[in-house]
């Protein structure tokens, strides 16, 4: 009988499970260097304090139940939310700037898609405390050098824009919010011809017109944005463009690695900055991104200014190979025949994991069942105990050693 | 751009022979199409195409196994695939409409059957009326429900109305106008975007 899982869900295997502890183990170690600190929100809080990061698009997206006492209750949709709750509630003593880190899964459902994936395992982290642009260029830094470990190469490139540019532009020209939401739904959806529909007839300049309806093609350096610069667009979206360029300028000695991108819309509310998102090359895939959210703490209630950014494990697994794994491969299997010795059987794998080297016990009386064990397992070496003999099996040799030699045997592993 | 040529994803059926019709005018080599066979997958001097159901034009764009697609708006409406709708070819047009049958008074829409092939849009519409209704999934000959019983009303494309006409439905209200898109795919878009431009540049041409 095949038991079914639920759609969007998969069982970890013992692979995924090395690979995502090679990941994190990277990621622990450059976090630690760069001086961040591990946190762990729970999986539920209530709904009300997650949702006050959440836009309506993420609210849509989000797990709720009721808790029985009657609570509403949500799985967390993604960490920055509950991190912002932690330092608002958790971190008065801190002095400012705060970092942390954070490793997990998140779930979240998508009404519109069935059978989309609907648990995700997301590892991120947050710097709090400092404004723009050291707060930017730390975070993209520590991004950076975390793709650059994880991927094992350059084979990937980050795009960066301002949430305040296009917010700008729609603050302006747009006073009823329901028509701002419009705008901003065929912009994150990617459907200008609906777009030019809904903008035809609003009070936009031409520039701010021309520049929405072919906003995919505004991706480049600093020369686009000098243009963009130059062009009728409110002051606000000026300041935000002028902060994109000093950051890119920042960035130049990296070259093709950072663009900007005008288009780049994260699909979360609580943006207030920079916004930045890593592709690979060769897949063409997304990575992972983040962003400024300069009020989302404020709204929890302790003032401070933030940055963070999260990964997508699942879409950095395809680089990433589990190195532990082979560690296994190194390992011993020891086998307790009928007659062999536990007592000796049990010693001998103490010492030899001592060694830090893997070692599996097996009872198989008959000798068929032990190598069809061994041809699954592959150790590198299989150590059956028998009456007063231990016989050692490497590759295709079979030595036998008596029972009291063996820790002399051991000795030269 | 990793290939040399662009690839189109076009959709078998009622578009394709205005699609062909539009590309050629633009200038792109579709002599392929032309001496298709029963090929699904052609490569001309300037570009490659895919031929695909309607339904699956998305689909194949936003996995990036084509860079552009035509298709319905229609079908983008219900499929809800990530892809970038860039602009409006005009051809295949058509509306998407709410139908009953002739001489049948509805009060109100609440507890409304409806049948359809578009249930993501009819469920949209209705939503967007603030009601509630039964959505009854069809795979073709729409028209048929309301005729035997099946269903009160219909949410379906119409071009001449004929079709409604002769089974004798009438239309209620106009949803949508429904007519052929371009679309692209995401990231080539995003990357490529240059490279694209000049293609993107001969349809919109031909279409204004």
């Amino acid at each position: 009988m095949l038991l079914r899982l639920p759609y969007g869900v998969k069982d970890e295997m013992p692979e995924d499970m090395y690979q995502r502890k090679e990941i994190e183990d990277i990621a622990f170690g450059i976090f630690e260097r760069w001086g961040y600190l591990p946190v762990s929100p729970p999986t539920f809080e209530y709904y009300d304090t997650l949702a006050l990061g959440a836009g309506e698009r993420l609210k849509k997206q989000m797990y709720r139940f009721i808790d029985r006492d009657g609570e509403l209750l949500s799985l967390r949709a993604e960490f920055t939310t509950p991190i912002a709750r932690m330092v608002a509630n958790k971190f008065g003593s801190f002095v400012p700037p705060m970092r942390f880190f954070y490793f997990g899964k998140v779930y979240r459902f998508f009404p519109e898609s069935i059978h989309h994936k609907r648990e995700f395992y997301q590892l991120g982290a947050e710097l709090v405390g400092v404004d723009a642009p050291f707060g930017e260029i730390e975070i993209l830094n520590i991004f950076i050098a975390l793709l650059k470990e994880l991927l094992g190469n350059e084979d990937f490139f980050v795009d960066v824009s301002h949430a305040g540019f296009i917010r700008g532009i729609l603050d302006r020209a747009f006073k009823d919010p329901f028509n701002r939401e419009k705008v901003k739904s065929a912009l994150l959806k990617k459907r200008f011809v609906l777009l030019e529909e809904i903008l035809d007839g609003a009070s936009l300049t031409s520039d701010e017109k021309a520049l929405l309806l072919r906003l995919p093609t505004y991706r480049g350096n600093g020369d686009m944005l000098r243009e963009v610069e130059s062009g009728d667009f409110p002051e606000d979206s000026i300041r935000a463009i002028k902060e994109l360029n000093r950051l890119v300028e920042f960035f130049k000695p990296l070259g093709d690695m950072i663009n900007v991108d005008l288009s780049l819309t994260r699909d979360i509310d609580y943006y207030t900055g920079i916004v930045f998102e890593a592709f690979s090359c060769k897949k063409g895939l997304p990575l992972g991104g983040g962003g400024r959210y300069d009020n989302l703490i404020k709204n929890l209630g302790a003032d401070y200014p933030a940055i963070g950014f999260a990964l997508d494990l699942e879409s950095v697994k395809w680089f990433v190979r589990a190195r532990v794994h082979d560690i296994r491969k190194q390992g011993v299997v020891l086998n307790l025949s009928g007659d062999g010795s536990l007592d000796t059987l049990l010693d001998v794998a103490d010492r030899i994991r001592k060694k830090g080297i893997v070692v599996d016990i097996t009872y198989f009386v008959s000798r068929g069942e032990l190598d069809k064990y061994v041809e699954f397992r592959h150790p590198a070496r299989t150590l059956n105990f028998l009456k007063n003999v231990v016989e050692v099996r490497y590759k295709d040799s079979i030595e036998k050693v008596q029972e009291d030699r063996i820790y002399e045997w051991i000795g030269k592993l | 751009m990793d290939r040399e040529t662009v690839t189109f994803a076009l959709p078998t059926g009622r578009l394709l022979n205005e699609s062909m019709e539009l590309l050629s005018v633009a200038g792109i080599d579709i002599e392929p199409l032309r001496n298709r066979g029963r090929r699904l997958v052609l490569k001309g001097e300037s570009a490659s195409f895919v031929l695909c159901k309607p339904w699956d034009v998305p689909v194949y764009v936003e996995y990036g196994v084509a860079d552009f697609g035509i298709v319905g708006n229609d079908v983008l409406w219900e499929v809800k695939r990530d892809v970038v709708e860039i602009a409006d070819l005009g051809i295949g047009k058509c509306k998407m409409i709410l139908a009953i049958a002739d001489g049948r008074r509805i009060d109100n829409f609440w507890g409304l059957k409806v049948a359809t092939k578009y249930p993501n849009i009819a469920l949209d519409f209705f939503s967007m009326k603030e009601v509630e209704v039964e959505i009854i999934k069809l795979s073709g000959s729409i028209e048929l429900a309301p005729v035997v019983g099946l269903a009160d009303a219909i949410v379906d494309i119409t071009a001449t109305g004929r079709t409604l006409r002769e089974n004798g439905l009438v239309v209620l209200e106009e949803i949508a106008s429904i007519s052929g898109r371009l679309v692209v795919n995401r990231l080539r878009y995003k990357m490529f975007h240059r490279e694209l431009s000049s293609v993107i540049g001969v349809i919109e041409r031909v279409v204004k």
